[in-house]
């Protein structure tokens, strides 16, 4: 074994460039696929279990989908907005028992999702903790997801600045500087990478409310086209305000705790039997969503195994001309006093090393894949 | 000491056969063999060295009966016994000169390879003046150069029985001439059995015997 390992191992090393584009290609070939499994697997998991954790998602009727993936993983989809009066309405109808945590995500900060929730009871129900700093004090701070900080290189004391989507509507979209008072422990899911704001404030950056310069206070509306970023000071805080009826100010989705089966079983009656409103079981809807995606990677996997049979079939072309080329070698150690069985042990580890080549390629690919996945699909 | 006794060899493809009622040549002996081309030369010599195995009459090296021998320990009596230099040339082009000197020892596990016998490999290229190429491919030697790494492979394992097969047959006369005086020196040196092959009657003064092949049939014992 030592010999065939050591004529092998000077094989492979002596011809790097033809070794190295076999590795290459089988390694490319195995990555596509693997990786692709890989991430599905992984974000069947975190998602699933994501969506396991969350009983109950109230929204407009609408995308089952896009409301899905707004209320957990803060994506701005097509969904429509409901009235913030609709927590109050969930938390005290009598037919039933349950909290529930109103979420706003219509914005970003540098392409980082912003949530307006209710921030104390989002965090005890998603079990967030902090690993730098508190809670906000008031309007204008702003509480950061781990990932999110390490990517932009904020902590406490430093700030972001929500990102303008309608750079012509004056009135809306308030380019408005978040300043971060906690950073939170990692979570390994969307809440890593997202902003957390109360409500008010994140109904200020979609310009429901707004304050007044304390010059022209009571007379003159802060002007944001004025400004590149408004800030909400202690000085200033107590001029921002809501213009209109405040119980149909907007919130994206709704997570609903409730207390017992009885009650979700209510619930879910209540509300996807009005024309406005659905009630979701994230878990269910995870399902078909993860369904429709496996469904889609069958054909992939189908388009895979035509591509990789090919591609097998070259190799062994490859490998057949390999072994033409290297009769007289064959012969040539044969006559020398080499077995038969060596000089094919040769070969096998040779085929071995391409392998095991193409395997670290798969291994490091994968990781690289999961590693940047999160970025690039956005949940 | 090799002896053959009524051999007879036939190719399964071919009507060719070979035939040697009897052939002799002594420890120490340089034999040539000579004939025209397919007179059945390099099947003696494949023969004697167990490659092939006679369908009648035996073969022995050294007392020991190649032919009856099964094909493990023919290939064991050639890494360790004799030493091979081909027409070809024969070195394995992506081991380096010196790799290529020490390759009995790799393929085979019963030859310990330790520090004397690289230092012979160095001493073997050095004596044939390629010892600054001991580390290069042998792809970028010429052919003279690879035929003398080839020697140095064949004695490498100081065998007491070199066969070479047409050695000069590919080499222009300057280089004919150098592997010839490095071969026999180095047989000598080490006081080992040659039989050669080859087409070249100006070479066969440098050999104690001469033994013909003629359409398969040999006959051995001339005194050149």
């Amino acid at each position: 074994m030592r010999s065939a390992c050591y004529l092998a191992w000077k094989y492979t090393a002596a011809y790097k460039g033809r070794t190295l584009i076999l590795i290459a290609a089988l390694g490319l070939l195995l990555l596509l696929p693997a990786a692709v499994t890989l991430v599905i697997r992984s974000y069947d998991a975190r998602m699933g279990a994501r969506a396991e954790a969350t009983p109950m998602i109230i929204g407009a009727k609408g995308n089952r989908y896009d409301l899905l993936l707004q209320a957990l993983f803060f994506r701005d989809g097509r969904t429509d907005d409901v009235p913030i009066s609709l927590v109050e309405e969930l938390e005290s109808d009598p037919a039933f028992d349950a909290v529930a945590i109103p979420v706003h995500s219509r914005h970003t900060a540098g392409d980082t999702p912003i949530v307006g929730t209710n921030l104390t009871m989002y965090f005890r129900f998603r079990g967030l903790s902090f690993k730098e700093g508190g809670l906000p004090e008031m309007m204008g701070q702003a509480v950061i997801g781990h990932a999110a900080a390490k990517r932009l290189g904020v902590g406490v004391g430093d700030s972001v600045t929500a990102d303008r989507v309608n750079l012509y509507t004056l009135a809306k979209d308030m380019p408005l500087k978040l300043n971060i008072v906690g950073v939170l422990e990692p979570t390994n899911n969307a809440d890593d990478e997202a902003v957390f704001v109360d409500m008010e404030t994140a109904w200020i950056i979609a310009g429901h409310g707004h304050g007044h310069a304390p010059e022209a206070h009571g007379s003159q509306a802060a002007h944001a086209a004025t400004v590149t970023a408004i800030e909400i000071t202690p000085e200033n805080v107590d001029t921002f305000h809501f213009h209109g009826d405040e119980s149909k100010l907007p919130c994206s989705a709704i997570l609903v705790i409730p207390s017992g089966h009885k009650d979700r079983t209510l619930i879910t009656a209540r509300y996807n039997n009005t024309i406005r409103y659905q009630a979701l079981r994230p878990a269910e809807v995870m399902d078909e969503l993860m369904g429709l995606v496996l469904r889609i990677k069958r054909l992939f996997d189908a388009n895979t195994a035509m591509v990789g049979s090919a591609v097998v079939l070259l190799v062994a072309l490859v490998i057949a001309l390999s072994m033409k080329l290297r009769e007289a070698e064959r012969e040539t150690l044969h006559k020398l006093g080499c077995g038969r069985w060596l000089i094919v042990q040769t070969q096998v580890i040779e085929l071995a090393i391409v392998l095991a080549g193409a395997l670290v390629i798969v291994a490091v690919g994968s990781a690289v894949v999961l590693a940047v996945s999160p970025r690039v699909l956005g949940v | 000491m090799i002896e053959l006794s009524d051999i007879t060899f036939a190719y399964d493809a071919g009507g060719f056969t070979l035939k040697a009622k009897s052939l002799a040549i002594g420890k120490g002996d340089k034999a040539a063999v000579i004939g025209p081309s397919g007179s059945g030369k390099t099947t003696l010599l494949h023969l004697i060295a167990g490659i092939l195995v006679p369908s009648q009459g035996s073969v022995r090296v050294d007392g020991q009966a190649v032919s009856s021998m099964r094909d493990k320990a023919r290939r064991r009596v050639r890494l360790t016994r004799m030493g091979m230099v081909f027409q070809g040339i024969e070195l394995i082009d992506y081991l380096s000169a010196r790799d290529n000197v020490l390759l009995p020892y790799r393929i085979n596990s019963a030859l310990m390879l330790d520090r004397a016998v690289k230092e012979r490999a160095g001493a073997l290229l050095d004596r044939v003046g390629l010892s600054a190429m001991a580390g290069r491919a042998v792809s970028g030697l010429s052919q003279g150069e690879r035929q003398r790494v080839g020697i140095c492979r064949a004695l490498i394992t100081k065998p007491g029985l070199v066969l070479a097969d047409e050695p000069t047959a590919s080499l222009d006369d300057a280089s004919t001439a150098s592997a010839m005086d490095l071969l026999m020196q180095l047989v000598e040196e080490d006081d080992a059995t040659l039989v050669m092959l080859t087409h070249d009657k100006s070479l066969l003064p440098r050999f104690d015997r001469v033994v013909g092949v003629d359409k398969g049939l040999v006959s051995g014992g001339v005194v050149s």
